[in-house]
């Protein structure tokens, strides 16, 4: 029979898991750099955690359960539509930009985050869930069912790329800067 | 010498995220003190960080309404829109949506004051999905009828491949399903989920019968205020 009427215990969690919803959003638009795609994945990780909730034994590890169900949907989502686009190579067009609006905030969070596109989906997912989710290594480790040494490993050249990349985006604004000076 | 160099930067990254103990920390803030190089790599680590979470510190999802916040629904509201999609999801599931009778639905239904309107909604492209929504319309539509009962079978995501003329095996059935219950039945396909298959290239043409909402999620939501039973299939 059905159970309509949930313990204090149940609702508390089920209020935690939509309290998550926001931060869940912003990995998986991370993950998947597609605004629609992500609330789609959240959308499925939030049902398919409701639904499963008393498969979670242990509540103070409700977050890297949250996020290995957020993977394993996005998981299904990249089987399923493998051949279409390959997300690493989404990028910027950074032709579009002035350089003058290269210098705005806002546009410092556009490199920001179409360097972290182009980042290999391994370490993206570990240096999204550690530094957006604040997750610890051995909960991202629970998440994404890898092990704690491989979490060490990819969140360092995961930084290490993130730099890389930016210090290249940095250098092809300052050249479009000094081609624009000389075009004056 | 790399994988020593491996080994430094991972325990420096270990070091910013928190993750060494004190004895570790102990030993990390002494190499820092001695190597300049050291704490360049550790100014840059804290910043990376920061950069990263800044890069996505407007976000906060729902781009098109969808958040249940945005929208002015009460948490109590929310939450038994989550709590009744779990309810069935879990069911459903669970091997036990044969359990689910009309009944039950309205059960429910009324708890919340309302009676007769039920919300089917399908986010996967399954056809046993497809079907069971199909048939879970048919019974609830001729079983009750006569007391007036109202289905809306609401599709987003890969759902909407129910109503697509090209992907869904059901156009006929759609169509004379819809001819035959009129106005007590409609198909409703996300707005989103076309523009953003569009932005692929790919055509969307939906059957005849389908009518498209902005948002599906806002438009469950619109309906749920309204005393709409939801039902995730």
């Amino acid at each position: 029979m059905t159970k309509l009427f949930l313990s204090k215990k149940q609702r508390q969690l089920r209020k935690r898991i939509c309290e998550q919803r926001t931060s869940m959003y912003r990995v998986a638009l991370s993950w998947c750099n597609e605004p629609a795609l992500a609330d789609d994945l959240v959308q499925e990780t939030t049902l398919t955690a409701l639904a499963k909730l008393e498969q979670l034994k242990d509540e103070t590890r409700l977050e890297a359960w949250l996020y290995r169900i957020l993977n394993n949907c996005w998981l299904g989502y990249l089987r399923k539509h493998r051949p279409t686009t390959d997300i690493d190579s989404v990028m910027l067009d950074s032709g579009e930009q002035s350089p003058e609006q290269n210098m705005d905030q806002q546009q410092v969070r556009l490199r920001v985050r179409n360097a972290i596109s182009q980042l290999p989906m391994g370490q993206r997912q570990v240096l999204t869930l550690v530094d957006l989710q604040e997750l610890s290594y051995k909960e991202v480790s629970e998440a994404l069912d890898i092990p704690i040494g491989t979490v060490m490993s990819r969140i360092s050249r995961a930084r290490q790329g993130l730099k890389e990349l930016l210090l290249t985006s940095k250098e092809e604004v300052r050249m479009q800067k000094r081609h624009i000076r000389r075009v004056k | 010498m790399n994988d020593r160099n491996d080994s430094d930067s991972q325990r420096l990254n270990a070091f910013v995220d928190r993750e060494l103990d004190d004895a570790e920390q102990e030993v990390m803030l002494s190499a820092i003190e001695r190597d300049p190089r050291k704490r360049i790599e550790l100014s840059d680590l804290y910043h990376l960080k920061e950069m990263v979470r800044t890069a996505y510190s407007d976000d906060k999802g729902y781009t098109t309404g969808r958040s249940l916040d945005r929208l002015g629904i009460s948490g109590s509201i929310a939450a038994s829109i989550l709590l009744l999609a779990a309810v069935f999801a879990g069911g459903y599931q669970a091997g036990n949506w044969s359990g689910y009778s009309a009944a039950d639905v309205f059960h429910l239904s009324q708890s919340q004051a309302e009676s007769g309107r039920v919300m089917l909604y399908v986010s996967t492209n399954d056809d046993a999905k497809f079907r069971q929504t199909l048939d879970q319309a048919e019974v609830y539509l001729d079983n009750y009828r006569d007391q007036g009962i109202n289905v809306l079978v609401v599709t987003s995501a890969e759902g909407i491949n129910l109503l697509r003329k090209s992907m869904t095996p059901y156009q006929q059935r759609i169509d004379a399903m819809k001819a035959s219950y009129g106005e007590s039945l409609d198909f409703v396909a996300c707005n989103n989920t076309i523009l953003n298959l569009r932005n692929r290239g790919i055509d969307v043409d939906l059957v005849n019968s389908a009518e498209v909402a902005p948002s599906a999620v806002q438009y469950v939501v619109d309906r749920l205020k309204e005393g709409w039973t939801y039902i995730a299939i």
